[in-house]
């Protein structure tokens, strides 16, 4: 008998708790409910890493795959995995490439947000962070830009955790929000925008 | 592969490397959104894989076989759900027991038919699972009670 890890005896456990109480479960000719709303709300959510293993062991015994579809698989994802080792991956980085690219000057986005050309530019050359911004004015530069929002959102997380050198040490205006908190509702208010739907 | 031949009934063998090799390159594709203190890389993957599976089924129009009739059909990716719907639903989810919410799981996340719940949970009936997840949603109905911005979802559950 092989040996189980303890997250694969966990997960017996959990098979084994649930097998038993189904076992004593009277076996109705019940009707499923229709709950559109709930279903399309849990699908959302994903189970928890035990309950995620869990349905991995119930569901994978017998994920095999070929010599041929693996060599097909990474030849598919080796193109992609070399242009992530190439993208820039901090929101300082992305605006400035998005706004060179749409041929607009800094002047041009301060304006749209309504801040100071200065902060502006500080923030895009990593002397400021984008915490001095207020969440609003953040997912604004995003969308004037027409950055696709999971993406910059990610690059936005990045910023905060690991701030450049140059403004280590500058207040926050936010005080202690953290950076996942501030690129949420950043998140939110872009998919709440009339524009959202930019995700590619 | 085991798991698209699982969720994709009806669709041939090339058909579903086709969809796994799309989900796979998806996945790699967004893959700075996986978020370890979440879940499980697989349980992240999985939905690419019954998306691409919808993806496939809609493209092949009428040659689409036949689903299960308690089987979801796979479709476009749900709306995301604002941070607050999101934390409160993932709170009322933490205070069910694991089997609610495996069998919750099963059910409703990875959209198992019940014949395929009793054949993975082994000695069980299909009609006995589809009780038992009766039983979860309720209970889930029930904590979703106490809180409020999952009240507009939770209005159709039996209670």
């Amino acid at each position: 008998m092989t040996d189980m890890t303890p997250e694969e005896t966990q997960a017996a456990a959990l098979i084994a708790a649930l097998r038993e109480e189904i076992v004593e479960e009277h076996d109705l000719d019940v009707t499923d409910p229709e709950v559109p709303g709930l279903q399309a709300l849990l699908r959302q959510v994903l189970p928890t890493p035990s309950v995620g293993f869990t349905v991995d062991e119930l569901l994978v015994d017998d994920d095999v795959v070929d010599e041929e579809l693996h060599e097909r698989l990474v030849g598919v994802i080796r193109p992609e995995l070399l242009a992530r080792g190439r993208r820039p991956r901090y929101l300082e980085q992305i605006v400035v490439a998005q706004r060179t690219a749409r041929a607009l000057t800094v002047e041009q986005i301060a304006e749209r947000l309504d801040e100071p050309v200065q902060l502006v530019s500080d923030i895009e050359a990593s002397v400021t962070s984008f915490f001095v911004l207020k969440e609003e004015k953040v997912a604004a530069w995003i969308e004037q830009l027409e950055l696709d929002i999971d993406s910059a959102v990610v690059a936005l997380e990045a910023s905060l955790r690991r701030p450049a050198v140059a403004y280590k040490g500058t207040e926050r205006r936010g005080g202690s929000r953290s950076a996942r908190e501030f690129s949420q509702r950043v998140r939110d208010l872009l998919k709440a925008a009339p524009s959202a739907g930019n995700d590619s | 592969m085991g798991y698209a031949r699982l969720v994709g009934g009806g669709l041939g063998e090339t058909d579903l490397e086709v969809a796994v090799e799309k989900a796979i390159l998806r996945g790699v594709k967004k893959l700075d959104t996986y978020d370890p203190d979440k879940a499980a890389f697989t349980s992240w993957l999985r939905p690419l894989v019954r998306h691409a599976i919808g993806d496939l089924r809609r493209s092949k129009g009428a040659d689409n076989p036949e689903l299960p009739a308690d089987v979801a059909e796979t479709g476009e990716p749900d709306p995301e759900l604002p941070a607050p719907t999101e934390a409160a639903l993932r709170r009322a989810l933490q205070r069910l027991s694991e089997t609610d919410q495996l069998i919750l799981a099963l059910r409703v996340t990875e959209q198992l038919s019940y014949d395929q719940i009793a054949e993975r949970i082994g000695g069980v009936t299909p009609g006995a699972c589809r009780v038992r997840h009766l039983r979860a949603l309720r209970r889930l109905a029930g904590e979703a009670a106490a809180e409020p911005e999952l009240h507009h979802y939770m209005k159709d559950i039996p209670t």
